[in-house]
């Protein structure tokens, strides 16, 4: 199996041994919905003890039947009985018509022991190869390779012509919320399809709500979710995808309303006046991260605050809700909720909330926070405190005094929390263009994580923690500086990652990263210091090594996405798309600047009108409301490249594209023969520039700077440097004696 | 094994020999549980399956079995068209 680009070599060469997969395997399984079988047929004789053969591998046959069963549902529904309609005239379709290759081959190799290797035109990327592997208690699935058809092939057209083109238009749901643990739906999808033909598509649907009846088109519709599947079970080996099956193929361009009733238990009560909601992005069936209209009916209990997506709405007069049902029904609350825009996702949060706001502009700006913790929330230590009573002497002398601070109450600090995050909507619509909604809610969730969605935040119980409050934890000083980013974080993504979504999970990587370096840029103007520490720790955290001796930066480059957490780097993910994702931005950041002004730099001087923001500002603009990659990003940099950017005279930023976006390099940069030659109005500088434990074909821009007296490092300009040297000739100011290497540390680079 | 290269088999085994999932639950479950046929257990000798960027050889006797489950599906809808 050949991968055909060198990051999908490293990565299976990072899981292998070997850069192509060539193994040799004693046993194997395979399962094919194609012609592989009468690829196989002119190979095949009968076989002698064929029924020591079945009794020593049925068994393991029925086990790994289980895994395929629901992708080849999606190949083998087409043959069912068609129940013709009357309103729906009966389409010839497939079976035959369409491209529905699969092979799924389960192999024990000689040296890797037991392995998968997929092809699938249903899938983006139809081949791929990996291996479950369990490290310390934790289950892993590395995905040791995963990639496309070499271009022109037969196999890249069809999985081309396999492209999803379902569309869910808008979503009508009515959610009856009941603490602490049950939510029952009503979800309506109008649906418009592309080409037609699916007798079965898929949605996500968590596994813990249990489906009950679907329709289309008010007709009811099989569907296959869990099967079989009860209690430990599910949790165990349950999935979060339901199987609709509709009684004839689908026409070309046939609009549906798909009617989803279900409900189970996917709340559970943290304390403190808490939720946690377990199924955040599948507590409605959905088929991914797609922009769609939204109008969410809740109903829930009398005494909790309950926020969603989406701007709340009057509710309709009663006589005018189907079936006349009442608005307002004794003993619980109703609320709804429109979407302003398409939003690519929809959810809710709800507790037993204090409420503040505050503005940015025009923006509503309001945080939700309980009066207490969740119960797992760590307490404070205990401080001795000595307390000497005369009246009581005793040989020991008196007891210590052990004084535990009293639990924070979020509540108090809720309107330091919304006056925080308008300030961030209020720079950050400078930056990045109008917020895009009315409003935006800060709401305390349980735990450590964050999320921001569309105008609704999840918000750990640890950013509504003081300054003070943390020092109480204990916490480091940079757990403590990670959790006060966490609310321009999750704002950040307002505008990426809510605003504009990701193709792939290759492309994730951006919006993560750009959302930490958002969130890195407000504090750089606050605190330039902790900024410096958050980017040092970044860095040398990718030089840390696991058990195996190898380096996290090497778990593989932002694009592997997910994928960057395996058995080898349990955390590869966020240490690669948040910390090296994060060093990338400020790589073009300060590349950008660089190149648009010499001489001094103000640090701290982020602004609406510096080159990084201004790309920014049109990557909104022109791809709001859709999905980009990261060659979109980059264009969108490149259309106003600066000259001292252009490497080999070529307004592109590929070089950065192939070494450092697709790529994991930390190099080591010197200088070598230094000279300085007095002219009669400056100063020519020469020399080499070094490039050290970098791939070959490493491209990088360096800045140069003179240091002239005692006055700060002039930027006398960036040096690209291809491969493991580079010779500079510079001009400097008159007097220069010392050049120094991007003292800003503005590069991504080894310091020590 | 289950294979959609059924369609191109030859019909050598009687539909009714096997049960037809009528629904698409039973067809689910009939594909979480397919097992081996034993009167279908053959050595392959140097097969190969190519896929673009990928190739599986069988180079030495390898035993291989298939089961047709699903045969009856395919043939009452080749009967139908």
């Amino acid at each position: 199996m050949t991968s055909p680009d060198r990051a999908e070599r490293a990565s299976m060469a990072l899981f292998t041994g070997m850069a192509i997969l060539e193994e040799q395997f004693a046993t194997a399984y395979f399962r094919f919905n194609d012609d592989s079988y009468a690829e196989l047929q002119p190979s095949l004789r009968p076989a002698d003890h064929a029924e020591e053969f079945i009794s020593q591998w049925n068994a393991s046959a029925l086990n790994l039947a289980e895994s395929d069963a629901l992708r080849l549902l999606l190949s083998f529904a087409n043959f069912l009985p068609v129940t013709k309609s009357e309103s729906l005239p009966l389409v010839t379709a497939p079976p035959g018509t369409g491209v529905d290759r699969m092979l799924h081959a389960r192999l024990q190799g000689r040296t890797l022991g037991i392995f998968d290797v997929y092809f699938d035109s249903a899938a983006s990327e139809p081949l791929w190869a990996g291996q479950t592997r369990t490290i310390e208690g934790g289950a892993f699935y590395d995905v040791w390779t995963s990639f496309s058809p070499p271009s022109g092939s037969k196999t890249e057209k069809e999985a081309e012509q396999k492209t999803d083109d379902i569309t869910i238009v808008r979503y009508e749901i009515r959610a009856d919320v009941k603490p602490p643990t049950v939510l029952n739906g009503d979800a309506r999808l109008q649906v418009s399809t592309g080409r037609g033909g699916e007798r079965a598509l898929l949605f996500e649907l968590s596994r813990f709500l249990q489906l009950k009846t679907v329709e289309s088109n008010g007709r009811p519709l099989e569907f296959v979710h869990n099967q079989a599947l009860e209690g430990s079970q599910l949790s165990r080996r349950g999935n979060d995808l339901v199987a609709v099956i509709f009684p004839e193929p689908i026409k070309p361009g046939q609009k549906l309303e798909l009617r989803f009733v279900y409900g189970g238990d996917v709340l559970s009560e943290a304390g403190g006046g808490l939720l946690y909601v377990g199924a955040r992005g599948t507590w409605y069936p959905n088929r991914g991260l797609a922009m769609s209209n939204f109008d969410l009916e809740f109903h829930y209990p009398l005494g909790w605050t309950l926020v969603a997506t989406g701007k709340r709405v009057p509710l309709i007069p009663s006589s005018a809700l189907p079936g006349n049902r009442p608005a307002e029904v004794q003993g619980e609350q109703v609320a709804r909720w429109i979407s302003q825009r398409p939003l690519p996702l929809a959810g809710f949060n709800l507790g037993r909330y204090v409420r503040a706001a505050a503005h940015a502009g025009e923006v509503t700006v309001e945080s939700y926070a309980t009066a207490g913790m969740e119960h797992n929330f760590p307490r404070a230590p205990g401080e001795v405190v000595s307390v000497p009573d005369i009246r009581k002497p005793g040989p020991f002398g008196e007891p210590p005094l052990v004084v535990t601070p009293p639990p924070p109450s979020p509540a108090r600090n809720a309107q330091s929390v919304a006056d925080r995050s308008a300030r961030a909507v209020d720079v950050f619509s400078r930056y990045f263009g109008p917020y895009p909604y009315d409003a935006l809610a800060m709401t305390q969730m349980p735990g450590k994580s964050s999320q921001g969605w569309p105008g609704l935040v999840f918000l750990s119980s640890y950013a509504f923690l003081t300054p003070d409050q943390k020092k109480q934890l204990h916490l480091s000083p940079v757990e403590t500086i990670f959790s006060g980013q966490a609310l321009a974080h999750e704002i950040a993504h307002q505008w990426w990652g809510d605003l504009l979504t990701w193709r792939s999970y290759r492309d994730q990587w951006m919006f993560e990263a750009l959302a930490n370096y958002c969130a890195l840029m407000l504090m750089e103007s606050e605190s330039p210091s902790e900024f410096r520490m958050v980017m040092d720790r970044y860095r040398d955290d990718l030089l840390e090594k696991n058990k195996n001796g190898e380096l996290l930066k090497d778990a593989g480059p932002v694009t592997l996405g997910l994928r960057l957490s395996s058995s080898h780097f349990p955390n590869g993910y966020e240490a690669i798309s948040y910390g090296r994702g994060t060093w990338l931005f400020h790589m073009l950041r300060c590349m950008l600047r660089d190149g648009e002004a010499k001489g001094s730099r103000d640090l701290r001087s982020a602004n609406e009108n510096e080159p990084f923001i201004r790309s920014l500002r049109k990557l909104r603009d022109r791809y709001e409301g859709k999905v980009i990659t990261s060659g979109d990003l980059l264009r969108v940099f490149e259309e106003d490249l600066p000259p001292a950017l252009r490497f080999e005279g070529k307004k592109s930023l590929s070089w950065f594209l192939e070494g450092w976006i697709n790529g994991t390099a930390l190099p080591r940069f010197e200088l070598l023969g230094v000279k300085y030659l007095p002219q009669s109005n400056a100063t020519v500088v020469s020399g080499t520039l070094l490039q050290k434990e970098a791939p070959e074909s490493l491209v990088t821009s360096v800045p140069l700077y003179a240091v002239v007296g005692g006055k700060a490092p002039v930027l006398l300009g960036r040096v690209f440097v291809d491969g493991p040297e580079a010779n500079f000739r510079l001009t400097a100011p008159v007097g220069t004696r010392k050049i120094l290497l991007d003292p800003y540390q503005t590069v991504m680079a080894r310091r020590h | 094994m289950v294979s959609g290269a059924i369609r191109t088999w030859p019909q050598d085994v009687p539909a009714a020999e096997v049960r037809t999932p009528k629904t698409a639950e039973a067809l689910y479950l009939q594909l979480r549980n397919v097992g081996l046929d034993k009167s279908r257990v053959y050595r392959v000798r140097e097969g190969s399956l190519d896929r673009s960027g990928l190739h599986k050889m069988a180079p030495s006797p390898l035993p291989m079995m298939y089961s047709d489950t699903l045969r009856a599906v395919f043939s009452r809808v080749m009967e139908r068209s």
